[in-house]
């Protein structure tokens, strides 16, 4: 989308959140302010008409806010999120799983094309960063604008790499869905993501290594595990009282149980949204495990998280008929 | 540590000869130099075959953890007949190599805190026994924000030897006995330095400290001294709504030095350690009983602000703040001190 | 090598005892817990034991359609099916994880079942869990 079509989506989105707090539909919103940086975004919940000027809507929305509707942080008030049709996944997923009311949800889908992975866009230019006027697009680039020259950077490569495959469509869960009328939706790109087949084509020992190598940087800031928007549990089994599941020491045995554990855990659940790999200060590739979980799910039980909130998670329900494998 | 400043005099090392410096020390030291892996930089213990960087704005993990590592396990005990105690105190003698001004004013920082009454043996052996070699800084990160608090990154006088980078070498500045000494020791590496030479590094020293855009000022955050004022603020609210509670902040803080104890048995024998904890966590306070002080993402908010800001400048007379800006590049949320503090003086 | 048997206190664990007084032999390899249901079953039960370094896991319960409490060893199977895949993923042989549905009358099938993971065990290559992963680099 052009920069023109982001200002005409967030005058609209401005316009929708002054009525719905106006009507006193919701609460509270929770949006997208603006960040330290220009090209930081950063969530905020918003419960006035006059906050409403720092509400933003822009090609660095990375953050899925649909992680704040979860019991821990919210009150049982009304609220209105904004979302991307990826988001949406996750607020289904929370639906389905008793975590929160839909009657209680108001669901502003905004027209999205992709969201720039800002980490890149940092490591490519650096401290200069700073320097950018503002980020353009065309056909197939993103133009960086910068006081003496222009860096043009592929799109696929700065995207997320869920907007790969993202159709962009509207979601049938969205209560509203913010478009300006120039612009039409692009149709499905049928993307390829970053394919799990190296790994899965090494040996276990490799595997291992693999992980071990990885799991060692982990320093157990649980940033994974709060920012996963269906990571709904009152209290982690990490954090019980009752038993220690896992040493205080963050040693790499114990930090691949975490993982695995973690992984495990919001198996059925996962909608990809790739939150977990993207606030990792250590760049522990999460995201690999997410999706050969959420594939083997779907070979298994022919099952996919996030689409329709009357499905039953396969885990919560079972078949006598469920093949047998360790016969 | 103890900095007894001898007449400044002025080296020259050449960058070229730096892998050969280090394998010469690699043999009496243990040595940790910046090193790049996973496109992470981090201090690594130098191997000879290690991937040394020193083009680099700084690393990942502060070097606190060389001092307070994340684990270390303080002593082995075995009471099968009678009890016996084995210390785990680290006596090597060590070099840290490249450590940015900000980071070292972290580690005089915790100095502080580790020798205040009783003095923290595990640390301070490590400490005394390690000499610092600081890298002096000329291309600040946005985030950075040193300069709001008396760390100047051109120069650092805190630590035993300092460099400053001049293109193809460095110019050596000593600043204790130690790091004199050890030049004596390696003579073939250093060279006198020319007074064009120093000329031209005192001017990249003078001009590090431009270039910043992160930052805050001085007299803002004394407003964090009242702490009547400032303790119910609404912002602490705020902010609690969108903190998602994690660690990131606190590991990754150069001066934040909380730390957790405990035992790990097995039969007849065992082990204490201890390693970092973080006070944005719900455990960090929870007691017992069930009760726990700080019960709310509000509160353990406030508390890494208050600490770093109030309760640290009024036990040890300074900010427990480098502004590495670490906090501000990993927090998922962006939440940032600077602006932080910015509201609490104007809203 | 090392064994972890978790054990259904229904059945698999009462079967286990009917090994022990009808004086059937099976390897000394294992060590059994009790457990309330083989759905009691957390995957870091699992992976904990395999973290710490042992060969591998047994997991027993009711036979399908058996369960004391109905349905737990339906969920169990489901369960242990994607865990198997995600160990398999992180580098641990599936192998070492096995699953066998033992009532409370099959001692002889407890025994034979003990010894089926051992065979199944000696048969793999690659090593288990390093017992110190931090020592090798």
């Amino acid at each position: 989308m052009k920069n023109q079509s982001y200002i005409e989506l967030t005058a609209m989105l401005e316009q929708k959140i002054n009525q719905l707090l106006s009507e006193n539909k919701v609460d509270y919103l929770i949006v997208y302010g603006k960040g330290s940086f220009w090209f930081k975004t950063r969530p905020l919940l918003i419960r006035k008409q006059t906050e409403i000027e720092k509400v933003i809507w822009n090609r660095f929305c990375q953050f899925n806010l649909s992680t704040f509707l979860k019991p821990g942080s919210r009150k049982g008030e009304k609220i209105g999120i904004i979302t991307k049709k990826c988001d949406i996944r996750s607020v289904v997923e929370l639906i389905k799983n008793n975590q929160i009311n839909k009657d209680n949800l108001y669901i502003i889908q905004v027209a999205c094309d992709g969201i720039i992975n800002w980490q890149k866009l940092e490591n490519l230019l650096g401290a200069t960063v700073s320097k950018v006027i503002e980020v353009e697009e065309n056909a197939l680039n993103f133009v960086i604008k910068m006081p003496e020259t222009n860096i043009e950077v592929l799109k696929n490569d700065y995207l997320l790499d869920k907007c790969l495959i993202c159709d962009y469509q509207q979601s049938f869960y969205a209560d509203e869905f913010l478009i300006t009328s120039e612009e039409k939706v692009e149709e499905i790109k049928n993307q390829f993501l970053p394919s799990l087949e190296i790994l899965e084509n090494m040996s276990y020992e490799e595997r291992l290594e693999y992980w071990l190598k990885h799991f060692s940087r982990c320093m157990r800031c649980y940033a994974c595990r709060n920012v996963c928007p269906v990571c709904y549990c009152p209290t982690c089994m990490f954090d019980s009282q009752e038993g220690l599941w896992i040493s205080k020491e963050s040693k790499t045995s114990e930090n691949y149980v975490y993982h695995l554990t973690r992984a495990f855990h919001t198996a059925t659940l996962c909608v990809e949204c790739g939150e977990c790999e993207r606030v990792c200060p250590v760049n522990i590739p999460l995201m690999k495990l997410n999706n050969k979980l959420a594939k083997e799910v779907s070979e298994i039980f022919g099952y996919q998280a996030g689409l329709k909130v009357d499905e039953v998670s396969p885990f919560k329900t079972y078949c006598q008929e469920d093949s047998d494998e360790f016969k | 540590m103890n900095s007894n400043n001898p007449e400044r005099s002025y080296f020259l090392l050449k960058k070229s000869k730096v892998q050969n410096l280090l394998s010469t020390l690699y043999n009496e030291y243990e040595i940790f130099v910046p090193v790049e892996e996973e496109g992470v930089v981090d201090f690594k213990r130098y191997e000879l075959n290690s991937n040394l960087t020193l083009e680099f704005t700084n690393t990942l993990l502060p070097p606190k953890g060389l001092f307070l590592p994340q684990q270390e396990t303080l002593f082995n005990f075995n009471y099968r007949n009678d009890v016996s105690i084995k210390e785990n105190i680290e006596t090597s003698r060590r070099i840290i190599f490249g450590i940015r001004p900000c980071d070292s004013r972290s580690i005089t920082i915790l100095d502080e805190v580790f020798k205040e009454k009783n003095e923290d043996v595990y640390y301070l052996r490590k400490r005394n026994n390690t000499l610092l070699i600081g890298l002096g800084c000329t291309n600040p990160q946005i985030y950075c924000f040193c300069s709001s608090l008396e760390v100047n990154p051109g120069e650092d006088t805190l630590v035993d030897i300092f460099l400053t980078d001049l293109g193809n070498n460095y110019l050596v500045s000593l600043n204790t006995k130690r790091g004199q000494q050890l030049i004596n020791d390696l003579p073939e590496y250093f060279e006198k330095a020319e007074e064009e030479e120093i000329i031209r590094a005192l001017e990249i020293q003078s001009q590090a400290r431009e270039g910043f855009s992160a930052g805050f000022d001085k007299k803002d955050a004394e407003v964090f001294l009242d702490v009547e004022k400032i303790f119910e603020h609404p912002a602490w609210e705020e902010l609690a709504e969108t903190c998602i509670g994690c660690g990131i902040c606190t590991y990754l803080c150069s001066t934040c030095h909380c730390f957790d104890i405990a035992d790990e048995l097995t039969k007849n024998e065992g082990r204490r350690f201890r390693c970092w904890d973080s006070c944005q966590f719900f455990s960090f306070t929870n007691m017992a009983s069930g009760h726990n002080p700080r019960p709310d993402r509000k509160e353990r908010v406030r508390q890494r602000f208050m600490h770093k800001l109030n309760y640290f400048v009024n036990r040890y007379g300074c900010i427990a703040c480098v502004g590495c800006g670490r906090c501000l590049k990993y927090c998922p949320v962006d939440i940032d001190i600077t602006r932080v503090i910015g509201t609490l003086n104007h809203e | 090598m090392e064994i972890v048997a978790f054990c259904c206190q229904w059945c698999s664990y009462a079967g286990a005892d009917l090994a022990g007084t009808s004086r059937l032999k099976y390897p000394a390899n294992i060590r059994i817990i009790k457990i309330p249901c083989s759905s009691r079953i957390n995957p870091t039960f699992i992976m904990r034991a395999l973290s710490k370094g042992v060969d591998g896991v047994m997991v027993a319960g009711c036979h399908p359609g058996d369960c004391h409490y109905s349905t737990g060893n339906y969920f169990t199977r489901r369960r242990l099916m994607v865990l198997k895949r995600l160990l398999e993923f992180s580098g641990i042989n599936p192998e070492r994880l096995q699953l066998y549905w033992i009532s409370a009358a099959e001692g002889g099938k407890f025994a034979e079942s003990v010894k089926d993971i051992i065979s199944k065990l000696e048969k793999i290559q690659d090593k288990p869990f390093p017992k110190n992963p931090e020592s090798s680099p």
